[in-house]
């Protein structure tokens, strides 16, 4: 059972972050208590009220992060913590209520490390405004997720996010060296900030994609890069996702890294190269190479080669140079959509080489089973692997009931990807939308999930219910 | 994309003050999920965190047809009719309805610090502007010296009232009916055919806000900027070279009126070299302000101010020059004597010899 809010907390609230970072109005309330997951979206075009949080705080410091879970954590009050509210799976919703805790006024960049080329910020900093700070020193951090405008720090690394050039610089928890982590008993850890070592399990990934069930990160030591000489554009058809995918495939092998790597499948092909005019068939691959200009040239003819091989047509740089300068375009379709569509959602998956194109298979298959009309791309890969982003619609259907239907959809595609062997998700995390089908992702070793949830929270008091935490009958009570 | 560019938000990073979330306030307001009898305070504090810049909803930032800055000021004009009338507002109200401007000056004392120009058979009228008048006469000053020497036939207002402009920002609509009733007639009386403005807040208001309040004017307005590019080729100028500076996009005068150019050739006649800030021109980020930032969150708008300067001085100038005699008094304050800040007109009339 969890504690109430109750005025003599508010009034401890105010007492550690400052009276004018406390709220208990319901604009506030309502504002902080909801992302970007489609149910949320849903209800506000409905006008429908979501889960609120009873107060929302905006924390200044680790320290007063610290005091906030100290007090919750005595008061068995639930903590949920804001970033940039830009998640699509629920993982915010403060489904027990609660303090939500805006994390934004943590904002600095706090140190820059030339030599060892790190960068420490605060969690709450938006992404965007690192990669403005690196690019005028000369650096990048090469983590380009689209919400990168929006989202913050520590929403990336709480979530296991992924950028568009994921495939030289990889995922966020390939960039991360350290954290500063305020667990929610209120204790302030920091993992040591060196390159690898060998003292034990790695304690810093427990908390990268924890969504915010075992602590609250504060800080983070990013790896950065120099600030890429040159970066280069290109584009191919394929005949089919075969061929495209067994030329991309080829290209990790023989060592190439490009940084962004993009196979659409037919349906996407058709509506990306249909609009640029060019002829819609077959498969498209795009890609785009960065770094030292040597190296850069040197990776762009390897691929080249390799990409004749599988059949690739070199269709030139313009379909890859539109979609990167048009990438964040697609947020303006949404309420065209929503116009002519009761369901539009997104699922990202991913699988090992050899069970990646029947992922991509038997998940479309499952969706055009529900009614749905999918359309995909494959856009991080792995010398092993790669995942695969399916986009879709459906179309209205009077009588039935929206969130039914939502359901259906997600069950299958989960389903689905269970049966091949798939990862349920590449970067966009669990929250609640995930959440039923983390037992079947994880097996026996949820048990461990659960353990460390146990022992690291024993009141269950940070974002209660996520991560697979709660089961079916709770997520259809949201939803 | 709009939550990047918040000026205010940039500040203030509360979840429900990036641009998104004021939509979804006014969304939520108009599906009954929340009312302002109950959450009007609520709804005030973040209504009036807004510069109404409009960077928010300029592509690439934005890609639906949404005009932030309108649903702000229509959400402040119904919290101000529901009664829900934040103090400074109420300060507002009392010194414009009694005084004529909203600094709670002497009407009389309009042009008090201003060169007197009037005359009677001019057709041409510059319309100073309270914040001009009471707060930057100097812009006023340079702006008559510029059209006198360039030999204009102009006059001033002589009964002018606020245009309206802080008015409508902050909501307070009745009011600046009255005003716009006033300054139209008073100008009608006098024949006026061109009015010039120094001020893109009056500009503004005269060439957008008094169509949608449903007034029909029947002068041409004109910035000053655009009036002085066409005579500059007929004044005499002393260059000044050994000056580089960048140039500040005012909100009202680039992105909701499209001047960019002018001010930079004026700039350019005058020999200066100008270094471009990364926020420039349509993608200008907002000095704080606009939108009577100044009245209710001075501040939110110093901070904002303090963040422009910070990006003028990375483009490596001493020198700010604005077109604006608000984002003039906010950047001169933000610059902590760190960089000098002008209005493109006082350097020009700095430049000019007698002819």
């Amino acid at each position: 059972m969890y504690g109430s809010v109750t005025p003599d907390i508010i009034d401890e609230l105010k007492s550690i972050v400052g009276e004018k970072h406390v709220s208990t109005s319901l604009v506030d309330r309502l504002v902080c208590s909801r992302d970007l997951w489609f149910p949320m979206l849903f209800k506000t075009l409905k006008g429908e009220l979501w889960p609120t949080a009873d107060v929302v705080v905006w924390p200044g410091s680790a320290e007063e992060v610290s005091e906030v879970l100290k007090l919750a954590n005595k008061r068995r009050v639930p903590v949920v913590t804001l970033g940039g509210g830009a998640g699509v799976c629920g993982g915010l919703s403060p489904i027990r209520g609660g303090i939500v805790m805006d994390i934004k006024r943590m904002c600095k960049v706090l140190e820059l490390d030339e030599e060892s080329l790190t960068v420490v910020v605060q969690a709450g900093l938006i992404g965007m405004e690192l990669e403005e700070y690196l690019n005028r020193k000369g650096y990048t951090l090469g983590h380009y997720p689209l919400s990168i405008y929006a989202s913050t720090i520590g929403g990336f690394l709480a979530c296991r996010s992924a950028g568009v050039l994921s495939n030289k610089y990889g995922k966020i928890e390939d960039m991360v060296i350290a954290l500063r982590v305020v667990l929610p008993t209120g204790e302030i850890i920091e993992t040591k900030r060196v390159p690898r070592r060998a003292t034990g399990p790695d304690l810093m990934q427990l908390f990268v994609g924890s969504e915010g069930i075992l602590g609250v990160i504060t800080e983070a030591a990013l790896r950065i890069h120099p600030y890429p000489e040159k970066r280069i554009f290109t584009s191919y058809r394929f005949k089919d996702l075969h061929a495209g995918l067994e030329a991309v495939r080829n290209i990790f092998r023989r060592g190439v890294r490009p940084a962004i790597v993009r196979l659409y499948d037919e349906r996407d092909t058709k509506i990306t190269l249909g609009s640029l005019g060019l002829p819609a068939e077959g498969c498209l691959l795009i890609l785009s190479f960065e770094g030292t200009e040597k190296l850069v040239d040197a990776e762009a003819e390897v691929a080249d080669e390799v990409c004749r091989q599988w059949g690739g047509e070199q269709l030139g740089d313009l379909p890859a140079k539109h979609w990167w300068k048009h990438r964040h375009d697609q947020y303006w379709n949404l309420p065209h959509l929503l116009k002519g569509f009761m369901i539009v959602d997104t699922i990202e998956v991913s699988a090992p080489w050899d069970r990646l194109e029947r992922l991509y298979w038997e998940v479309k298959r499952a969706l055009e089973g529900q009614g749905v009309i999918p359309m995909a791309h494959f856009s991080h890969f792995y010398l092993d692997g790669g995942s695969i982003y399916f986009t879709f619609v459906k179309p209205r259907e009077p009588k039935t009931p929206i969130n039914d239907a939502y359901w259906r959809i997600w069950s299958a595609a989960m389903e689905a990807c269970i049966r091949v062997g798939g990862s349920i998700s590449h970067h966009h995390g669990v929250g609640l939308v995930r959440s039923p089908w983390m037992e079947k992702e994880h097996g026996k070793s949820f048990e461990i999930i659960r353990a460390l949830k146990k022992v690291l929270d024993p009141n269950n008091i940070l974002n209660p219910g996520k991560l697979g935490m709660v089961g079916w009958s709770e997520v259809r009570r949201v939803f | 994309m709009c939550k990047y560019v918040c000026p205010v938000a940039s500040v203030v990073r509360y979840e429900p003050v990036y641009p998104p979330n004021k939509a979804l306030i006014a969304h939520m307001i108009l599906s009954g999920m929340i009312n302002l009898k109950d959450e009007g305070e609520n709804v005030a504090r973040y209504a009036y965190l807004c510069t109404t810049c409009g960077l928010c909803s300029t592509p690439p930032w934005c890609g639906l047809d949404v005009r932030l800055w309108e649903i702000i000021e229509a959400l402040r004009a119904d919290l101000v009719d529901q009664g829900i009338i934040l103090e400074p507002v109420k300060r507002v109200l009392k010194s414009a309805s009694e005084n004529r401007n909203p600094y709670g000056e002497n009407l009389h004392a309009r042009f008090s610090k201003v060169k007197h120009v009037f005359s009677d058979d001019a057709d041409v009228v510059y319309f100073v502007g309270c914040t001009t008048s009471y707060r930057v006469p100097q812009i006023a000053n340079a702006v008559i010296d510029v059209l006198s020497i360039a030999g204009l036939n102009f006059t001033l207002l002589k009964d002018e009232w606020c245009c309206g402009s802080p008015l409508i920002r902050l909501g307070l609509i009745d009011l600046a009916r009255e005003h716009a009733e006033h300054n139209i007639n008073a100008l009608n009386d006098i024949g006026a055919k061109t009015v010039v403005f120094s001020c893109p807040g009056c500009y503004r208001t005269f060439k957008i806000d008094y169509e949608r309040l449903g007034y029909k004017i029947k002068f041409e307005v004109k910035h000053v900027t655009e009036v002085v590019v066409d005579l500059l080729k007929s004044l005499k100028i002393r260059k000044k070279e050994d000056i580089t500076a960048t140039y500040h996009d005012p909100c009202h005068l680039g992105r909701h009126l499209g001047i960019f150019d002018a001010p930079r050739q004026i700039l350019s006649v005058l020999g200066i070299q100008i270094r471009e800030m990364q926020w420039r021109r349509e993608n200008s980020r907002c000095c704080g302000a606009g939108g009577g930032m100044l009245i209710t969150n001075s501040e939110v708008a110093y901070a904002a101010g303090r963040r422009r300067v910070e990006e003028a001085l990375e483009s490596g100038v001493k020198n700010l020059i604005t077109a604006c005699p608000f984002c003039r008094i906010s950047l001169e304050r933000a610059s902590g004597g760190k960089i000098e800040v002008k209005d493109v007109m006082e350097l020009l009339a700095e430049s000019l010899e007698e002819r």
